[in-house]
């Protein structure tokens, strides 16, 4: 047993909760009594990287339930999913997991899914730089070449489905009050996500057009695609969806069948 | 209708798109450039008002409150307060 | 690079639009590697219009060079991909470690100075040299407490790291003044033990005093202490590059204008009194 992971082992066990500072204190040289507080003072500083690291990460969420709220949970997140990862960007994918089966939010049931969002718009924020396809990527097309067609999106778009009008909860948020005390928390909503530049954007999509972009991250064929949106909405007419989609800057490329391996 | 002449028919409507603005496109340098504010601090230089910071110690020792008492107190009051799962 | 007395600021988020705009005079500016760990979106795209005007040093805070539980290879690679990117003018790690058991701190944490940690870390900088194609600076740590079992000064254990390894040493001296109050040590003694030599770049910090000794809190002026320690490093002949260190309560970026100007006069005050003594 190598003496130095073993003496890691013990003071990181006083990093994790206090009942791992009986087992550090040999460790250390001078006043045990000092040396307990000063042990105290690192896992302040431990917990609090994480609790900051998420606050960033969800700051809607943070408004929801308050501060004081916020940093119990996030304590809460860390001693269930600790950090794995030198880069405290990368630490918070598992929380809104986390969220999903912690009792005390079960009042606010459509947290998990906002935290889905956020996790989403996180993500988007880094995600890498690509030129959206301009508006002529179907240009010389013809309707049986385009049904054939898979799409490929720029990095950072998301689509989310929820029971809970989650795109209207985190607009609110970047809004105002008044804006939050119109939404209707009864309803369930579909929600995407991209960057335009360096920008991260948020809307709401309808069931149907949510329906195509799904079939189509997920790699299906664009005539498959429409398949599945007129499974929810019988008469879709992708014009409109494909027109946001354009000059949103969503869609990066097109490949064929020739072209997929 | 015929599916395969409907599904021709709905993508006619997406080949009459024609060139479509394109606005992501159109954020030139100049754009980017005045939107520096939208760079998200890193996590790892958290620098919050408690004072947090990987290569910086905490000026304080650490009390956590052991029993889960905290009320949620934030905007979802704004939203209507407590609510309850929705019907499936 | 030549930063030799450049002073220089981190580079922070609250001051991307300002920095960018005014485009102060500064010898360089520092980021936080681990910030940078991704593919694109705004603060790399900052970072990068920033390296177009300033040297950028990339200070790494979670490779954990320390830790028994061996290599983080995903994150070499990931600072590997950044230096490719943004060209440093140095490359800086902290002399500690943060991960054991899979589960990481994220904080800088102290170890017992002993041969078989040195024999680790020594392998651990010596692959990540290997791997980045040059030298890494090594951190001396600020340490809230010290181990039974160290067999050495942390200063010795630099002065063999830098042996063993051809590394850099990054002397944080606000680091160095923490340690010296709360372990009762004199700041220029333990000044002298440190491989000066090898010094390729110095912080400079403010610390809160608190009733568990200084903390290294990052989140004040340096103090005159730091300063004559700063005078003394330029007495010493030691050219290298200064860092104002500012991440807590981050004030405006005049102020750390500010507080790097101070910095640049330490070494012009100790050039002009050293010209003194050599004209006396």
């Amino acid at each position: 047993m190598s003496a130095l992971r073993e003496a890691q082992r013990r003071f990181g066990a006083a990093l994790a909760g206090a009942a791992g500072e009986p087992d550090a204190l040999p460790l250390l040289a001078g006043d045990p009594v000092r040396n307990r507080a000063l042990l105290s003072v690192y896992r302040a500083t431990s917990v609090a990287n994480a609790v900051a690291a998420l606050r960033l990460a969800f700051p809607v969420c943070a408004q929801i339930t308050g501060d004081d709220f916020f940093d119990a949970l996030a304590r809460r997140y860390r001693d269930a999913c600790p950090s794995s990862d030198g880069d405290l960007n990368r630490y918070s994918a598992g929380f809104p997991a986390f969220l999903d089966g912690f009792g005390p939010v079960s009042a606010l049931p459509y947290l998990p899914d906002v935290a889905r969002l956020e996790w989403a718009v996180h993500e988007a924020t880094t995600a890498a730089d690509a030129e959206p396809a301009g508006g002529r990527l179907f240009a010389g097309l013809d309707a049986d070449a385009l049904a054939r067609a898979r799409l490929r999106f720029v990095p950072g778009f998301a689509l989310l489905a929820s029971d809970w009008p989650v795109a209207d909860i985190w607009l609110g948020h970047a809004d105002d009050a008044k804006a939050l005390a119109r939404i209707d928390l009864t309803s369930a909503q579909c929600a995407v996500v991209w960057r335009e530049g360096w920008r991260v954007r948020v809307a709401a999509l309808a069931p149907a057009a949510y329906a195509l972009w799904q079939a189509l991250c997920r790699r299906e064929a664009v005539g498959t695609a429409w398949a599945a949106a007129c499974a929810v909405e019988p008469a879709f007419d992708p014009g409109p969806a494909f027109a946001q989609a354009l000059s949103a800057g969503w869609l990066h490329a097109i490949d064929f069948e020739e072209d997929v391996p | 209708m015929n599916k395969s002449v409907a599904l021709h028919a709905a993508l006619a409507s997406v080949l009459a798109l024609g060139v479509v603005a394109n606005p992501a496109l159109a954020e030139d340098k100049g754009a980017k450039e005045k939107c520096f504010g939208v760079a998200k601090k890193g996590a790892n230089d958290c620098a919050t008002a408690n004072g947090s910071h990987s290569c910086a110690g905490q000026a304080k020792a650490d009390n956590d409150p052991n029993e889960w008492k905290f009320v949620p107190a934030g905007t979802c009051e704004k939203m209507g307060g407590k609510t309850s799962a929705p019907a499936r | 690079m030549n930063l030799d007395l450049a002073t220089g600021i981190g580079l922070r988020q609250p001051h991307y639009a300002q920095l960018l705009a005014e485009r102060p005079p500064l010898g360089f500016v520092e980021v936080h590697s681990e910030n940078f760990f991704h593919e694109g979106g705004a603060s790399l795209g900052v970072l990068e219009r920033t390296r177009a005007h300033y040297p950028v040093s990339l200070h790494g805070v979670g490779l954990a060079l320390a830790s028994a539980d061996g290599g983080d290879a995903a994150h070499v690679d990931r600072l590997a991909a950044l230096v490719d990117r943004i060209e440093p003018a140095r490359v800086s790690e902290h002399l500690c470690w943060g991960r054991v058991d899979g589960r990481h701190f994220n904080d800088l944490l102290p170890f017992p100075y002993t041969g078989e940690a040195l024999s680790l870390v020594a392998a651990r900088v010596s692959a990540v040299q290997d791997r980045l194609k040059r030298p890494l600076l090594i951190e001396n740590l600020s340490a809230y407490v010290r181990f039974r079992d160290s067999e050495m000064s942390e200063a010795d254990f630099l002065a063999e790291l830098v042996c063993l390894t051809g590394c850099g040493l990054l002397l944080d001296l606000n680091n160095l003044y923490v340690n010296a109050c709360n372990f009762g040590e004199d700041a220029f003694d333990m000044l002298a033990a440190l491989p000066l030599h090898a010094v390729g770049e110095i912080h400079v910090a403010g610390h809160a005093q608190t009733e568990y000794g200084l903390i290294d809190t990052h989140g004040s002026r340096v103090c005159d202490e730091v300063w004559a320690l700063l005078r003394a490093v330029r007495a010493a002949g030691v050219r290298a590059p200064v860092l104002v260190e500012w991440d807590t309560d981050l004030p405006s970026l005049d102020v750390l204008l500010d507080e790097a100007a101070r910095a640049a006069d330490a070494g012009d005050a100790t050039a002009r009194e050293v010209g003194h003594v050599r004209a006396a």
